[in-house]
């Protein structure tokens, strides 16, 4: 397993009790209803939340361990958030959104743009580069998120919701671009079946805070079984 | 549509002459104004001399209002609550505090003789009391909150996530404050600068009481002002009145955004 994250956290008022563990290249689905804790899973993972017991280790490398002090900020974790709000900087161009990754990293400016500029073509938003997210549309908004999180080369992906504002017809090109990804773990949170069946490797069902892994195909809990239609 | 609102119009009374009362003092002015020799006047050295030290003083007070407070409202989003309150508190009193004593405490924080630090600066050959910097301290006093206060929700730590977002995408501390959260503040930083100013060029009563009324020296426009009229100058009080009357509607014109377009 190269992805280990279990112990507690405590989020508000919700006591989070975490068992998740994933190998290279599978695709984890969260799911569970409004309100479970799903999201702070994301944020567990992308190192916006502390654990407040046990560790998560990916890839070998410890990032939490209340117990040892270990804590990898944020910034050093090579994460990329699709954030269930976007998140864009509404300040900066939407190149310069999707370019800020690589520039944060290093990148010379000439060379991010130049990556930055290719994902805005594969999220077909090309002609929308010297624009600012306030212009866009909310399913453009969320291309150029995904477009943004892609662009920094992360290891691990994290998708809150990542397509819940697309228009139908540009679905299956999202999916087919976090398919053909080479982040080393994937995981999302989703209340679309085509994206479950698509792109999940494994179901985890948070619910009161608990988690459990699902089988998409012979789903025990009531909640996954509602969403899948059977 | 909204159907007309009905109000009780007992109520239209006291808010008719409370804008009287606000422009009626405006209006005088104006009307007293002696706008043929107005130019004259402005020329008058003294004038020249109160304006260049305003300028000197206000332009300074303002830009160590944004040094220091851009730095203060950073920290105090970030701060522990309740030393927080303690903080804001402390910045905010002179917002409430009369100048006049907002000066008498500098006094006795800095006179050379009774000062709290004044003889240890005396020692080493500062003496701020009646100097063009002891004005720039009694203005900086009193503009400085409003710089703070101003500039504190917009520096907000991270309401919508975006600070959060940049980190994940690697973004250090420094490249957070630089890329996002200084950006995304500045028009803020802009209008509390500029009210920063504008209440450090009408400082009257902690300059007076700090640095005096010193021509050449600490005899800024309000300074004059009293002084003119005190000296029966009238015409002279009305029309260095005009160039501040002017410069307040400007600062009122360029936060308009903020404040009267909502």
């Amino acid at each position: 397993m190269t992805l280990v994250l279990q112990g507690t956290a405590i989020v508000g008022e919700l006591t989070l009790a975490l068992a998740l563990e994933a190998a290279d290249a599978e695709r984890i689905a969260v799911v569970g209803p409004n309100g479970a804790g799903k999201s702070s899973i994301i944020h567990l993972l992308a190192g916006l939340l502390a654990l407040d017991t046990g560790r998560l280790e990916v890839a070998g490398n410890l990032w939490d361990e209340p117990d040892g002090h270990h804590w990898v900020p944020a910034a050093d974790r090579r994460v990329g958030v699709v954030f269930q709000d976007h998140r864009l900087f509404q300040h900066l161009t939407v190149l310069d959104n999707v370019a800020f990754g690589l520039r944060c990293r290093g990148t010379p400016r000439r060379q991010a743009d130049a990556s930055a500029a290719a994902w805005l073509e594969r999220v077909e938003l090309a002609d929308r580069r010297n624009d600012h997210p306030g212009d866009l549309s909310g399913g453009q908004r969320q291309r150029t998120a995904l477009a943004r999180a892609l662009a920094a080369e992360p290891e691990v992906l994290l998708l809150d919701e990542p397509f819940a504002a697309a228009d139908a017809a540009v679905r299956p090109l999202l999916r087919s671009l976090v398919q053909s990804q080479p982040a080393r773990h994937v995981v999302m949170t989703t209340h679309d079946a085509d994206d479950l069946r698509g792109l999940a490797d494994r179901v985890l069902v948070v619910d009161d805070g608990r988690l459990r892994i699902d089988d998409l195909h012979q789903p025990a809990a009531p909640f996954l079984r509602e969403l899948m239609g059977a | 549509m909204r159907p007309p609102t009905r109000t009780p119009r007992l109520l239209a009374v006291p808010a008719v002459l409370g804008v009287t009362l606000l422009t009626l003092p405006i209006v005088a002015l104006l009307w007293r104004m002696p706008w043929s020799s107005v130019i004259d006047l402005w020329a008058e050295p003294e004038t020249v001399d109160a304006l260049r030290i305003s300028l000197v003083v206000s332009l300074t007070s303002a830009a160590l209002s944004v040094l220091l407070g851009l730095p203060l409202a950073w920290f105090l989003g970030r701060m522990p609550h309740r030393w927080s309150r303690v903080v804001r508190a402390v910045v905010l009193l002179p917002m409430v505090l009369p100048p006049v004593v907002a000066g008498t405490a500098l006094l006795f924080a800095l006179s050379p003789r009774r000062g709290l630090l004044g003889p240890a600066l005396d020692g080493i050959g500062i003496t701020l009391p009646f100097t063009t910097a002891g004005a720039v301290l009694a203005a900086t006093v009193v503009a400085l909150p409003f710089f703070v206060i101003t500039a504190e929700s917009a520096l907000h730590p991270d309401a919508d996530g975006l600070e959060d977002a940049a980190t994940t995408l690697g973004a250090s501390p420094a490249t957070v404050l630089r890329r996002i959260t200084l950006p995304r503040a500045r028009p803020a930083i802009a209008a509390g600068a500029a009210l920063a100013w504008a209440r450090a060029l009408g400082e009257f009563g902690a300059t007076l009481t700090f640095a005096g009324n010193v021509p050449g020296r600490t005899r800024t426009l309000p300074l004059a002002i009293f002084e003119d009229l005190e000296g029966g100058r009238f015409e002279s009080a009305l029309a260095v009145s005009l160039i501040m009357l002017a410069v307040s509607l400007s600062v009122l014109v360029s936060l308009r955004e903020k404040w009267l377009l909502r």
